[in-house]
């Protein structure tokens, strides 16, 4: 199930809320677990095995490491197991396929591929449970020992399937014992709202842009097609990723948890290194906790720094996607953060009009990268952006999707956060404007549903 | 936070933070509610389709997802207000300055265009399966009509820069490779004597199909290539149809103009027989009261019909004998067939997407000519081409 869905919005979040705020304080956990549980079965109940496999390893696991704090041994067997269980529960259903792809490449082997979906959400929530157990073996938070909390925690339905990645540190507290009030309704209902805004009315909308340019091809784009479309891309990514971060963090507040912010005005960033501390940040820390850190960090030398970051923006862009254009999306960030490191950051910092150039012209190529997954494709479309023919073809995209675009790329300033403060500062006002959006992205939710059937006519 | 909860005002009425979350709480719960009471609709006339109904609960639907899937469509289809909410998500694309609402483009003086980005490679196929056709029954004349839509003709209508695919130039490509390939195959071209005839009511304003006169146009540029003389349309008497709100209106949630205008012109004689049952007249009239209004001609695509000129001196192409004409049509045949009454004295007329038989049967009969009329869309997005070959 989807937040952005008639669905959620009018049959799962009334009567969850609903069991939620009726059940005892002792229940709320246990209710909790279920209808995240219910949330996650929806469409494909076959994989809520997978959310018992990884509660039951887990917490077996994280249960072990705790008894055997004095055997380094078992303990380490004891995270191995968790380790093992997670990635391999990542790798076997995102990455077999790849890899069967590849080997039949590089030697020439004809294996069928598997017929596997990919179970929602995996990626997100098999990083928090690694994250949990790997805390648990440095000792930074003691084993949960309640398996209806610790179940809870693994499965809360706001930040399930597109995260933020939310540490078991950060909301442990909550999980034992959480209070809400009014106030943190209030504001958990704004950003619930603002995020469906920007998930329904701002990225729908600039993906359609981006089908269209898609569906024209992009030989036939002239240059400033080619920039409009991946500007639409750029919008699209993320207010679809920021809109689900904020709905996810307005719903875990509306239920009385904190979850960690997610994207913080990534795109008035002045640096590729400043942008992904406000890029996707609970996913930038989890590298450098579990990755860049233990590796050594910055702690050994230059040439190790670089390669461990290297290995990060390697496994950073593969965690986007099984594809190699995600791991060249990563790669390429790997190339322009050691240039920063190096000199550019320094000259970057005196240069603040040219350094916002450079980021934003930095990241809409890496867009290209990510969103075109075929090599070939990729290189069709940055020679349109960079010496594509100067036409006006493509005049009417500027005019019917400027308005969109260009209240999109406001939106994306920090203007945003201070408006949405002055408006919050005006209650009335507030919940007057929240209600119109509200309805005006049910409206969106509806017309996607509109469907005329004509073709029997034809 | 805690002491502005009660201090901020809107005009008279305090809102606290309790009071805020009240709002949103009936909103939903007043929405929830008021959705599940509203009684399900089984027919939506503006979309012109059956709306989803409640999934019946099983075991095996719910396991492989099928069940969500189709509640969720039912929820979607029956959802509250649904007219309202599709009234203000147009409203609110007009507001952004959207020049389309779900894949239609306004364009000028009420005109609204299909957008159409991508050649299917359906179309491909389908030009192979009409080679292959012609092929087969070499003997046997095949004309092809493939008719442009309202887009690649009313150019002056449509906003400057859309991308849609250029459907002239692609026609002029298949002519000649269908022209080159085969010598029984012969492609009308359309596309001059239309855009010749830009200013006249040539297609619907708010319909996908061409108007009658677009028809008669193409009809004369038949005409012309055959090699027979076409009777003038001042000869026949129109009859006109007010109030048509077509499909491209149906999909683009809101008209920018006048509703259209549908004129049939009568063919003294002239009748059908549908399945065997006949005489019946050549227009169903009882559908101009309705909202398909087009489909008073030929009786909206039945699988298979016969028009019978059904008087004598039409002028024949044979002396000796009746000519027969084998019609493979979508619906932009509907209203060009009558002016061909005038040429043929019978006319078979088959619409291949009901049509669950091969045509293998049908072409052991003797025809004086083959006549494939489709519209360019219709034609390569049409999968039932394939039927020819069996």
């Amino acid at each position: 199930m989807v937040f952005s869905s008639l669905i959620f919005l009018f049959r799962f979040l009334p009567l969850a809320l609903l069991a939620y705020f009726l059940a005892p304080r002792f229940l709320k956990n246990g209710v909790l677990l279920v209808i995240s549980l219910f949330f996650y079965a929806w469409g494909e109940p076959r994989y809520v095995l997978i959310m018992f496999i990884s509660i039951a390893v887990d917490y077996i696991a994280s249960g072990g490491i705790e008894r055997n704090r004095s055997n380094p041994i078992r303990k380490r067997l004891f995270l191995a197991l968790s380790i093992c269980t997670n990635l391999g529960l990542l790798l076997g259903f995102k990455y077999s396929n790849f890899l069967i792809e590849n080997l039949n490449a590089a030697f020439g082997l004809a294996m069928a591929p598997i017929a596997i979906t990919l179970p929602l959400g995996i990626s997100f929530y098999t990083f928090q449970t690694l994250s949990y157990s790997i805390d648990v073996y440095r000792g930074e938070v003691p084993a949960e020992r309640n398996l209806i909390d610790f179940g809870a925690y693994v499965c809360l339905f706001p930040q399930l399937i597109a995260g933020p990645i939310v540490r078991y540190v950060d909301i442990r507290k909550a999980l034992k014992s959480r209070t809400v009030d009014f106030e943190q309704i209030e504001s958990g209902i704004g950003l619930f709202i603002l995020g469906l805004a920007s998930k329904v009315l701002i990225a729908n909308n600039a993906g359609m842009l981006w089908d269209d340019i898609q569906k024209i091809g992009f030989g036939n784009l002239s240059l400033p097609m080619a920039w409009l479309g991946i500007a639409a891309f750029t919008l699209q990514i993320y207010f679809d990723f920021g809109g689900y971060s904020l709905m996810a963090i307005g719903l875990g507040r509306i239920l009385g948890f904190e979850f960690p912010r997610n994207f913080d005005d990534p795109y008035a960033a002045k640096s590729v290194t400043e942008f992904w501390r406000r890029w996707h940040m609970t996913l930038g820390s989890w590298f450098r906790s579990y990755v860049y850190i233990p590796m050594g960090g910055n702690q050994k030398g230059f040439p190790r720094q670089v390669f461990n970051l290297l290995i990060v923006w390697f496994l950073t862009g593969f965690w986007h996607g099984a594809s190699w254009n995600f791991v060249f999306w990563g790669l390429y960030f790997f190339v322009f953060l050691v240039l920063e490191k190096l000199f550019l950051l320094k000259w970057l910092n005196r240069h603040t009009i040219a350094a916002h150039v450079y980021l934003i012209g930095v990241v809409m190529v890496s867009w290209v990268i990510f969103a075109i997954t075929d090599i070939g494709g990729i290189g069709l479309y940055l020679q349109k952006m960079f010496s594509g023919p100067l036409t006006g073809e493509g005049l009417y995209y500027f005019k019917s999707y400027g308005l969109t675009l260009i209240l999109g790329a406001l939106f994306s300033t920090p203007l945003t956060k201070k408006w949405y403060a002055q408006l919050k500062a005006r209650r009335g006002v507030f919940a007057l404007t929240l209600s119109v959006i509200f309805f005006v992205c049910v409206s969106y939710l509806v017309g996607s549903s509109f469907n005329p059937f004509l073709y029997f006519r034809f | 936070m805690k002491n502005n909860n009660t201090n901020r005002r809107w005009g008279k009425i305090r809102l606290t933070a309790k009071g805020f979350t009240a709002i949103f709480i009936l909103i939903l719960a007043l929405m929830f509610l008021a959705d599940i009471a509203e009684p399900d609709k089984s027919f939506s006339e503006r979309e012109n389709r059956y709306l989803a109904e409640k999934p019946t609960l099983s075991a095996a639907h719910l396991l492989n997802g099928t069940f969500e899937t189709d509640y969720e469509t039912y929820i979607d289809d029956q959802f509250l207000w649904r007219d309202g909410f599709v009234n203000l998500k147009g409203l609110s694309e007009a507001m952004l300055l959207k020049g389309e609402n779900n894949a239609i483009i306004f364009g000028k003086d009420g005109y609204l265009f299909n957008k159409y980005l991508t050649l299917p490679d359906q179309y491909e196929k389908n030009i192979n399966a009409i080679e292959q056709f012609a092929q087969n029954y070499p003997e046997i004349p095949i004309h092809v009509l493939i008719a442009p839509n309202s887009y690649a003709v009313l150019d002056q209508k449509m906003p400057e820069g859309v991308m849609n695919v250029d459907e002239i130039a692609v026609l002029n490509e298949t002519k000649q490779m269908l022209e080159s390939g085969s010598t029984n195959l012969d492609c009308i071209e359309t596309a001059s004597v239309l855009n010749a005839h830009e200013e006249a009511y040539l297609y619907y304003r708010s319909d996908h199909h061409w108007t009658t006169e677009g028809a008669y146009w193409a009809y004369t540029a038949y005409c012309k290539a055959e090699g027979i003389e076409p009777v003038s349309l001042s000869a026949y008497t129109p009859h006109e149809v007010p109030g048509f709100y077509g499909t491209l209106y149906a999909s683009a949630g809101r008209l920018n103009g006048d509703p259209d205008v549908i004129t049939y012109y009568d063919i003294p004689g002239a009748y059908v027989t549908l399945s065997g049952e006949g005489p019946l007249p050549l227009y169903d009239l009882s559908d101009a009261d309705g909202r398909d209004k087009y489909g008073l001609f030929l009786y909206n695509n039945p699988s298979q019909m016969t028009v019978f000129s059904g008087k004598e001196g039409v002028q024949p192409l044979s002396d000796e004998k009746k000519t027969r004409l084998l019609v493979i049509k979508d619906s932009y045949a509907n209203c060009f067939l009558p002016f061909l009454t005038a040429h043929y004295d019978e006319m078979e007329v088959v619409d291949l997407r009901y049509f669950n038989r091969g045509i293998s049967a049908l072409m052991e009969e003797d025809w004086d000519a083959v006549l494939i009329l489709y519209n360019f869309i219709g034609f390569s997005e049409d999968n039932n081409l394939i039927k020819l070959m069996h």
